[in-house]
């Protein structure tokens, strides 16, 4: 059953939105706005898949779970190096982990 | 956080880093007896009369206070970085903090904030004090001056750099 979160999250925002909610920050970063990021990641996604934690994906590429907490809820981007990291340890190409298209637009 | 910024290790390995912390707790030792030397020399010379009474002991005050708040960080921060040396764990968490991307930037955000702030600051005050004291007027002139040309420096020195 879908929580009220998850209806209010469908209906007006995306899914970064939703983790900023339940980080905490109180208000979900408005799109384009400031502290949003332009690159969206997969990163929460690839991670539940693989049922790893944030820590332990964190100590696998070398960055803080703070770090991993904040790409994923889009209000950092990762430097080219960390995005080769990440990308490396799912084991794909840097563009199926981050999403370039609202760069290209 | 300023400590970190200033003695920052680009160690790749963890035997590399803990040898930049081995080197660290020296840097702090030094800044202990830094202190301390200021603690003495200020008791030494200030012990005599070098201005008006109520200026000295104001001054005697400040310095014994700058050298014994120096002292008191150096012996803290050495005996702290000296324990971390003692388990790899804390350490290998200490050098992920320390080199966390996301950590740096924050740092770098934050210096530059601080200066563009305290450039503003430092304007107000020269309104300020032009109408109040000429001598304050120019000291802050100066330290603008200084600043600027800092910045100039930094900025020559990282585009060739980077």
């Amino acid at each position: 059953m879908q929580s009220a979160l998850d209806i209010f999250c469908k209906a007006n925002y995306t899914k970064n939105a939703k983790h900023a909610l339940h980080a905490g920050t109180g208000r979900p970063p408005r799109a384009g706005g400031k502290g949003w990021s332009l690159i969206k990641t997969r990163i929460a996604q690839l991670r539940k898949e693989r049922r790893l934690s944030q820590g332990e994906l964190a100590e696998a590429v070398g960055v803080t779970r703070q770090t991993i907490t904040s790409l994923e809820v889009g209000r950092y981007t990762a430097s080219l190096v960390l995005a080769y990291k990440i990308a490396r340890y799912f084991d794909l190409p840097i563009e199926e982990v981050f999403d370039f298209s609202e760069l290209e637009e | 956080m300023m400590m970190k910024t200033l003695f920052f290790s680009h160690a790749k390995t963890l035997e590399e880093y803990r040898r930049a912390v081995r080197r660290r707790v020296g840097w702090f030792w030094a800044v202990a007896v830094l202190g301390l030397v200021t603690l003495c020399v200020t008791l030494a010379v200030m012990g005599g009369q070098i201005a008006e009474p109520a200026d000295t002991a104001y001054l005697q005050g400040v310095w014994c206070g700058i050298g014994s708040g120096l002292a008191a960080a150096g012996v803290i921060f050495a005996l702290r970085t000296r324990r971390l040396l003692k388990n790899e764990a804390a350490l290998r968490e200490e050098m992920l903090k320390e080199q966390d991307e996301r950590n740096l930037a924050i740092n770098q955000k934050a210096q530059s904030a601080a200066a563009a702030m305290g450039l503003i600051v430092l304007y107000l005050a020269l309104l300020i004090f032009s109408f109040i004291n000429l001598t304050v007027f120019r000291t802050l002139c100066c330290c603008a001056l200084v600043f600027c040309l800092l910045f100039l420096a930094a900025k020559a020195f990282y585009s060739r750099k980077m």
